[in-house]
């Protein structure tokens, strides 16, 4: 295989061909709507726990398809499950449900 | 004017409707096309919906689209944005999973440029239903491995990491160009040609089918990237102007129309 120059460290890469499929699947399989976001940031920056805490639903779901659920779960960690992001997102996610679906299916409690 | 087929024809009013030519992808080297065996063009890939067969397209499990090939590329000589391609990507994207269920389909794109009614829609669907990944990020480079599949290279900018992914097809969203025999006919005339190598149009909004000629109208493509609905609006518009222009300046053909419609 050509490494076509990307020695970059893990954690600055995105590396497609180890993304978790069957994961995904289970994810999708009871929670359709995470495939609809459109990437607008509206949740991550009306988010009340943002405040305080890196907390970014966007991102989470950005780099489950990036092959980095590790780091999704850390932008969700101090979500309160408060609901405002699902106000504000225009594909009328539920976004605290799709919450609990991630934390369910990528740290397996 | 004379015809291909020898025929002279005497004429008050011309409508040049001289179209596009597809960008050729071979210009964009860096992507691979006529180099590496498993990238095609969007025009391949209709092809193959037509015809189903393709050497390249054999039960293949990673397919990548490539958003504006030759399009908003000052560096290929097109600045400008080919309107249809994003549709069209979205479309065989879905039609590429139906064919192949099991395949992993991902769009590279710029920005998604679906604004005619019920392109949303379809964009939804690709994610909702068909699963279509959308990566914004212009392919950057790529590159094949020994086993004939490709790498690809680009940055998820949403994510601002670059990004890599092992495909086994490439198809490359090809835009429009001027047409090369149009602008034969074009030299012919004498018409003029804008900065972007279209036709020049009288006035954009007020006269869009009008050439600076006088007698000379334009239609479609030949003066700028044009989807299926506003290419078949534009043809009906140059009618209308044609028979307005001819009613105008040659108040004598009122007499030869009379007897059209009443004929009709
Ligand atoms: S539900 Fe969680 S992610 Fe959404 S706004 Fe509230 S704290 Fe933020
Ligand atoms: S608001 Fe909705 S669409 Fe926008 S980034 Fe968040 S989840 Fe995605
Ligand atoms: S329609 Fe989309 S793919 Fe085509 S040139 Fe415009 S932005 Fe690029």
């Amino acid at each position: 295989m050509v490494d076509f120059g990307f020695g970059l460290v893990p954690s600055s890469r995105i590396n497609l061909d180890l993304f978790d499929r069957e994961k995904y699947d289970k994810l999708t399989a009871i929670e359709p709507d995470a495939r609809i976001c459109i990437s607008c940031g509206s949740c991550t920056a009306v988010c009340t726990a943002g405040q305080f805490a890196h907390t970014s639903l966007r991102e989470a779901l950005d780099d489950i398809l990036n092959a980095n659920p590790d780091k999704a779960l850390e932008s969700l960690r101090s979500c309160q499950l408060c609901g405002k992001c699902a106000m504000v997102c225009p594909r009328g996610i539920n976004t605290r449900h799709l919450i609990l679906s991630i934390i369910k299916v990528y740290s397996g409690e | 004017m004379r015809l291909t087929n020898g025929i002279t024809i005497l004429s008050d009013a011309v409508l040049v409707a001289s179209g596009f030519d597809l960008f050729d992808a071979v210009k964009k080297e860096e992507y691979g096309y006529g180099i590496y065996d498993q990238v095609m063009t969007n025009a391949d890939l209709e092809a193959y919906f037509k015809t189903g067969s393709d050497k390249r397209v054999t039960n293949p499990k990673r397919i990548g689209f490539v958003h504006c090939v030759g399009s908003r590329d000052e560096k290929s000589g097109c600045r400008s944005c080919s309107k249809v391609c994003c549709a069209t990507a979205v479309k065989q994207a879905i039609e590429v999973k139906q064919a192949f269920p099991d395949s992993e389909v991902f769009c590279f794109y710029m920005d998604l440029r679906l604004f005619g009614r019920h392109y949303e829609d379809i964009y939804l669907s690709a994610q909702k239903d068909h699963g279509v990944r959308f990566i914004r990020g212009r392919v950057a480079e790529v590159s094949e491995n020994h086993d004939g599949t490709l790498l690809v290279k680009a940055e998820n900018t949403v994510a601002g990491k670059p990004l890599k992914v092992t495909l086994d097809l490439l198809v490359l969203m090809s835009g429009m160009r001027p047409s090369v025999p149009g602008k034969a006919i074009g030299d012919l005339l004498e018409m003029p040609v804008e900065e972007d190598g279209y036709f020049a149009v009288r006035n954009g909004i007020a006269a869009g089918q009008r050439s600076p000629l006088p007698g000379v109208f334009l239609a479609g493509a030949a003066t700028g990237p044009k989807t299926l609905p506003e290419t078949l609006a534009d043809a009906r518009a140059a009618a209308m102007e044609i028979d307005r222009y001819l009613t105008e300046v040659f108040p004598d053909a009122r007499n030869y129309k009379q007897l059209v419609r009443e004929r009709w």
